[in-house]
């Protein structure tokens, strides 16, 4: 065998093997964002900063001994560096809700009545939206503006409603999600390997992860797209919908992953499946619900203990709604629900209540809204 | 064998100049894995040469107003960053250790056959310039006016570092046969 042969050979046997991680597009988009170009010229400024810095810890951290010395009480010293506080988690039930109209309108309505508080702007295409948990942030899905992959290619935006002022946060990615902590978003990222894309929202980073749990990047490759639908109010898992290709019914799954958790602790469970169910979200930290279809034409909601191995629906229904559920959300309670089905109505439905109360109709997505 | 690599981002004239997401999207789309598998050639180490093509991708983005060809521009950060990243590591070894020839990974031992792996072995002891010429003509089929375009040389060089890299190798292999 020639020489050029044989290199040729053992170049593609090794490298045609090497298969990237999923969400590069998501992470060199963060790169973008979080890196501003460097400047040469900053760097003196830097240094000068840094020794300036370095002294004013030096002289009081001497004045601090010296207090301690003289017998003074000296109660805190401020740090020269603080990170973002955490967004204060709710403790009372959402007061409104952020809707997503078909023509993209964005806006609140009352969450006993359904009557429209407020609108937010319109945004074309919005297909979900989720609120942090202090509700001044709010963040969608619509239609993207880069086309840089699969049609309809989205974008994932932020808004902050008191201002009205927006912020594009990642492209090429769908279905969003805040963690209850309000420290991650979850994304759906279709651009460079369907994953789950996860984004730090006070240090605004960004990683990529697999949403079988798994290194395998053959069962990774079936992976057609990911779309996550909620977090555990412990904000340490994930629920979301995966459909795999040259498969017609989406699986459902529970993971608690990296980077929520160190590597050797994520875990991936699957729910119990079937083309009938079509939605879940998380009641409590071990029990989700899950929306099933009936052959009367309505979707009954049952709620599903997370054990591994478990593939039954279980017979308790919390409420059955007329139509067919695409989306199922509750509040961090895990008391109160939204519901919106194909034909774009929207139910609410709290625990004790006999029945759902249809709050509106044209909808496309809904979320929990703890302020109005 | 690697994607059409005219398909996105060459020959664009100034006029229809195309938006930079659109661009750099589909060559992302496009030409992504390849440049990995490219970096991990010339570094040996997937991890790292994951890190060297994004940085590269948000160098063409910065770059975009003087960019003309972005795919050979793309190329030749890749291989540059590459290289950065081998000198940071030769010094860091000669800080701790004396430097010894790289070798295959035990997952790579497995897996590899073992011409393969010889061959492979062998391309990483050769010299920077020949290694790299050799992974862009037998890797990713670029021509001598291509590769000579991504590394910043003559086409005169890349035939002479290219036969004598082959020749450096040819004499490696049948020593050990």
């Amino acid at each position: 065998m020639k020489i050029e042969d044989r290199v040729r050979g053992a170049l593609h046997e090794y490298a045609d093997r090497i298969e990237p991680e999923p969400g590069s597009w998501a992470r060199i988009e963060a790169r973008l964002d979080d890196a501003p170009r460097p400047r040469r010229r900053a760097r003196r400024p830097l240094v000068l900063a840094g020794v300036a810095v370095a002294l004013i810890v030096v002289v009081v951290g001497a004045l601090v001994v010296r207090a301690r010395d003289d017998g003074v009480h000296v109660s805190t010293v401020p740090s020269t560096v603080t990170s973002a506080p955490p967004p204060v988690a709710p403790t009372s039930p959402p007061n409104g809700v952020l809707v997503g109209k078909r023509g993209g309108e964005l806006v609140v309505l009352g969450e006993q009545d359904g009557q429209q508080h407020s609108s937010l702007g319109t945004f074309a295409g919005i297909s979900t939206l989720t609120a942090s948990p202090d509700g001044r942030q709010v963040f969608f899905s619509a239609t993207g503006t880069s086309g840089a992959c699969r049609a309809p290619y989205q974008d994932v935006t932020k808004l902050v409603p008191e201002t009205g002022a927006t912020e594009r946060i990642e492209g090429g990615a769908g279905v969003a999600a805040v963690s209850p902590s309000g420290e991650w978003l979850v994304t759906g990222v279709v651009c460079d390997g369907p994953s789950l894309g996860f984004t730090n929202l006070v240090t605004h980073a960004a990683y990529g992860s697999d949403a079988l749990g798994s290194r395998s990047t053959e069962r990774s490759a079936s992976i057609d797209v990911v779309d996550p639908l909620g977090w555990s109010p412990d904000s340490q898992r994930v629920v979301y919908r995966v459909h795999l290709k040259d498969d017609a019914k989406p699986h459902f799954y529970v993971g608690r992953l990296w980077p929520i958790v160190p590597q050797a602790q994520t875990e991936v469970v699957e729910l119990p499946g079937g083309p009938a169910v079509t939605a879940a979200t998380f009641v409590d930290d071990d029990t989700v619900a899950l929306a099933e279809t009936t052959g009367a034409g309505s979707t009954e909601v049952r709620r599903w203990t997370v054990a591994p191995g478990s593939t039954e629906l279980p017979s308790t229904v919390l409420f059955r709604v007329r139509g067919r559920v695409v989306s199922l959300v509750a509040d961090p309670s895990g008391q109160h629900f939204l519901a919106v089905t194909s034909a774009g109505e929207l139910y609410r439905w709290s625990r004790g209540e006999d029945r759902p109360t249809r709050l509106g109709d044209d909808v496309a997505a809904a979320a929990w809204l703890p302020w109005s | 064998m690697m994607a059409d690599m005219t398909a996105a981002g060459e020959g664009r004239a100034d006029p229809a100049r195309p938006d930079r997401d659109l661009v750099l999207g589909e060559l992302h789309r496009q030409h992504y894995r390849s440049l990995v598998r490219l970096a991990c050639l010339l570094l040996d180490e997937r991890g790292a040469g994951e890190d060297v093509v994004q940085e590269a991708f948000v160098r063409v983005y910065r770059a975009w107003a003087g960019v003309e060809q972005p795919l050979t521009y793309l190329r030749s950060t890749v291989v540059n960053l590459s290289r950065s990243q081998l000198r940071r590591r030769l010094v860091a070894r000669r800080r701790v250790e004396p430097v010894a020839a790289p070798a295959v990974s035990p997952e790579e031992h497995a897996v590899l056959l073992d011409d393969h792996r010889e061959v492979i072995d062998a391309m990483r002891r050769l010299p920077r310039r020949q290694h790299e010429c050799l992974v862009l003509r037998y890797y990713l089929d670029l021509s001598e006016a291509e590769i000579a375009s991504t590394l910043g040389i003559s086409n005169g060089s890349v035939k002479s570092h290219s036969s004598r890299g082959l020749s450096a190798l040819a004499r490696h292999l049948e020593g050990r046969t």
